[in-house]
């Protein structure tokens, strides 16, 4: 698996590993020093993340995060696309 | 008549593991109506390392120099950043209330600002003029001397957090890995501009000044009554459960 750091402005530091193929996610561990709540989700994302597309994920987990009441702090859909982007 | 809540003063009797098994306890015991929205105190007798929830013990710190050494690695509750548990001078505090005692603690980045706010406010009656800062943090003239971290669980919150009286930052570099990443956009090139201690300021202050602040704090933010209690039967057989089957496991606090 591939890592990166990457911090948004005014965010939490994500570290993420994952594995890409042809523009998805594999596999994927998102590890960093921000909130969630409640903390246990953050296995249900990494499960949701696998097999989805890098392009468009943002906006896709997000919707899943608001569908599931998850909580993130210093932290969004849109920032682990990001992150992924720079992996990929 | 003013609510009443619970106050632990500082104790250093358990290890790390128990700290947080304690925490844990008092969280699970407050949300089921058992015990009293309580305020905890507690320090570090040797040096020890946490990390957050969502960290891995690996990326953030030298785990082999933390083996070394007989640092304990603990991983709390709740998320956040990794902490050099410094036994020289740190206060630390938990505060375990039910998200209904008031409306600001219904959503999360409210209950940050108005549990901090306790926090700072209570450092200001020492005189020490101390402001929130980002999501968790107290800073006193630009520079951190406080972080905090927050779980909810079962309608009610427990926020944990280290006020720094002094600090060795050497011995914080030995053990925790920085990554480059999250000093670059503060442009801060070392780490000691960044983190500041009370002792810096005040020399003179103490930690049971520090901890009689925090308190009043706490008594004016929230309107509460502090009463010295100790752990219930409950409570103590519920930490003791928690340390054996969690807290004091490789499992728990060397995953991910």
């Amino acid at each position: 698996m591939k890592h990166i750091d990457y911090k948004p402005k005014d965010g939490k530091l994500l570290r993420i590993d994952a594995e890409v193929c042809e523009g998805k996610v594999a596999e994927i561990k998102i590890n960093g020093d921000f909130f969630l709540y409640p903390e246990e989700a953050i296995f249900q994302i990494e499960e949701f993340v696998k097999g989805k597309e890098i392009e468009g994920l943002g906006k896709v987990l997000d919707a899943f995060m608001e569908k599931n009441q998850f909580r993130p702090i210093g932290f969004s859909g849109e920032d682990i696309e990001h992150a992924l982007r720079m992996i990929n | 008549m003013k609510p009443e809540a619970r106050l632990m003063p500082t104790d250093s009797v358990e290890d790390s593991f128990m700290k947080m098994a304690v925490d844990e306890a008092i969280l699970v015991s407050v949300a089921e109506g058992r015990s009293l929205p309580t305020l905890r105190f507690y320090k570090w007798e040797k040096p020890a390392v946490a990390i957050g929830f969502f960290q891995s013990a690996q990326q953030e710190l030298d785990v082999e120099q933390c083996r070394q050494d007989q640092v304990e690695i603990f991983r709390r509750i709740s998320g956040g950043g990794a902490v050099y548990k410094d036994p020289k001078g740190e206060i630390n505090y938990s505060f375990v209330v039910p998200e209904s005692y008031n409306p600001e603690l219904a959503e999360v980045m409210a209950s940050y600002k108005l549990i901090g706010k306790a926090v700072v406010q209570g450092l200001r009656t020492l005189g020490i003029e101390a402001e929130l800062a980002g999501i968790n943090d107290i800073i006193l003239k630009g520079r951190k001397i406080s972080g905090n971290a927050q779980t909810r669980k079962l309608g009610a919150i427990l926020q944990h957090g280290t006020v720094l009286l002094d600090f060795d930052v050497e011995k914080m570099l030995r053990y925790l890995k920085i990554p480059r990443e999250k000093l670059s956009d503060k442009q801060v090139k070392e780490i000691r501009h960044r983190v500041g201690t009370i002792k810096e300021f005040f020399p003179r202050l103490g930690f049971i000044e520090l901890e009689q602040g925090i308190i009043k704090g706490f008594e004016r933010v929230f309107g509460l009554i502090f009463t010295q209690g100790e752990l219930s039967d409950y409570e103590h057989e519920l930490a003791q459960r928690l340390y054996r089957e969690k807290y004091s496991k490789d499992d728990w606090n060397l995953k991910r």
